[in-house]
């Protein structure tokens, strides 16, 4: 053990100009592979479930004034539920306010519906969806995540492959003495796998910290948080996201790291 | 001590490397493996020095057969080998101490005890009062006897060269020879492979000439 962490300790000693570059490219690159991840993961969701404030794509928040009488709020109430393009009206009541949370047919609120609420008289504010809620579907967004993924993943790998190659040229010689000696090739690739280990752990640590964070902050503001992303507001999706970017950053990082141990056994090394 | 007997080595080309090679080295002898380039020599010496497996035949080392060896016991009887490889290069950019000591170290010695160990192997070799210059500084002697204290710093059972005499001088290459000869007499059983001539002083040691891959004398 002590042999391993020495030539591990070389080994990052080694670090330095194109390899450290190149592997810190891959640590990068790791990271954000570890963030899509949990993007995957906190996509969509129960917006409308679970946090009353969210609204789905096809919602809508109706605010009344604070002067506004049950009748006006009944009457409204009927309006709405009457016309074709509503699906279904429901009383939210917070801390003595009313609103109806509405939820349209089709891909998103009319603009029709939009305009005769905000014309209302005793309604203070209408919430549509975002913007973004309207262009980009939880799909298409899962996609290119997807995609994301998979270019992080292999970009992540290219770039510790190649980083470890110049590592490899530059600690050429020890390795040559190494052998030489009858050190045992666990002793000399072991190191370049707990190099790629710790790269991929470093990253899924930083997002981890990321999301805990991220999560910190909108759940005291969930107004910021885009419909896409609401999972972040719920303590046991950022809980999964966490637990489940641990391992996987690590793996991609022990798999960048066999990479180099695999070009350390070829036994082609040039110093 | 060492006992090789029909040991066969062909490539992946069906290149015949060594034919049916018979080797008997006793404790504390000093041999040379004396043959012209591609004779098989070096190829020998890491069969020997147990860093590729034997294909055929019969290697035994201190009794024991290679062959038979389980990767674990293999690699601890490696170990206990001092082999210094054809082309020995130091670390460049070490100095004379740091080359052993990084040896040691990553053989897993603690700092201290891998820097006493070094200092003796390299008193042992003369070189302490090379022990700060720089391994791309090291004329062709010195390399040699940096590459005899690297492999002698573990008191190894056996110590096994390539090419010790390769660009040396006639002065250096008596030198070396002394240096060996130094060696074995403390008792450790050397064996180094060369494309000859042996110095003149050599003669008191055991020669086995190879060609071709054969034992011819």
């Amino acid at each position: 053990m002590t042999g391993f962490l020495f030539v591990l300790g070389e080994l990052l000693r080694s670090l330095r100009g194109r390899s450290a570059a190149l592997i810190g490219a891959s640590f990068v690159l790791v990271l954000f592979f570890a963030l899509a991840f949990s993007g995957l993961v906190l996509l969509g969701g129960g917006a409308s479930s679970t946090s009353p404030l969210r609204l789905g794509r096809t919602e809508l928040l109706v605010h009344f004034s604070a002067g506004a009488d049950s009748g006006s709020i009944q009457a409204m109430y009927t309006r709405l539920i009457e016309r074709s393009d509503v699906r279904s009206v429901r009383l939210l009541l917070n801390d003595g306010e009313a609103a109806l949370r509405v939820r349209t047919v089709g891909s998103a609120p009319s603009a029709s519906l939009l305009e005769e609420l905000r014309a209302a008289q005793g309604i203070a504010s209408v919430d549509a969806p975002t913007h973004v809620a309207f262009f980009l579907s939880d799909a298409s967004i899962r996609l290119g995540l997807l995609v994301a993924l998979a270019l992080f993943f292999l970009g992540g790998l290219l770039c510790a492959r190649t980083g470890f190659k110049e590592l490899l040229s530059s600690f050429a010689e020890e390795i040559e003495l190494l052998r030489a000696s009858g050190v045992s090739e666990s002793t000399i690739q072991g190191p370049l796998v707990a190099v790629g280990f710790l790269v991929g752990l470093t990253a899924s640590l930083l997002v981890i910290t990321l999301v805990s964070l991220s999560h910190l902050v909108v759940v005291a503001h969930p107004q910021v948080v885009p419909a896409a992303v609401t999972g972040i507001l719920e303590p046991r999706r950022v809980l999964t996201a966490c637990l489940l970017v641990l391992p996987l950053g690590a793996f991609v990082g022990v798999l960048a790291g066999a990479l180099g141990a695999a070009l350390a056994g070829s036994r082609n090394l040039e110093p | 001590m060492i006992q090789v007997s029909e040991l066969h080595c062909t490539t992946d080309d069906g290149i015949k490397v060594l034919e049916d090679v018979h080797l008997r080295l006793e404790r504390g002898e000093l041999g040379f493996l004396v043959g012209p380039a591609a004779a098989g020599k070096s190829i020998l010496l890491r069969l020997l020095a147990v860093q590729i497996p034997p294909q055929s035949g019969q290697i035994l080392i201190l009794g024991r057969n290679v062959a038979r060896l389980s990767r674990q016991k293999a690699s601890e009887l490696r170990r206990r080998i001092g082999f210094v490889p054809q082309g020995f290069a130091p670390l460049s950019r070490r100095t004379v101490l740091e080359n052993v000591v990084f040896r040691q170290r990553a053989r897993g010695d603690f700092h201290e005890q891998a820097e006493e160990k070094a200092l003796a192997a390299l008193e042992r070799v003369g070189l302490t009062s090379r022990l700060s210059a720089w391994g791309f500084e090291l004329d062709p002697a010195e390399r040699v006897k940096l590459g005899v204290a690297l492999a002698i710093c573990d008191d190894p059972l056996l110590f096994l060269y390539d090419e010790p005499f390769a660009g040396l001088g006639e002065e250096a290459a008596r030198e070396v020879y002394s240096l060996l000869a130094r060696i074995q007499s403390s008792g450790l059983t050397t064996l180094a492979a060369t494309r000859g001539p042996l110095p003149e002083m050599s003669s008191r040691c055991r020669v086995v000439l190879l060609t071709d891959g054969k034992v011819t004398s």
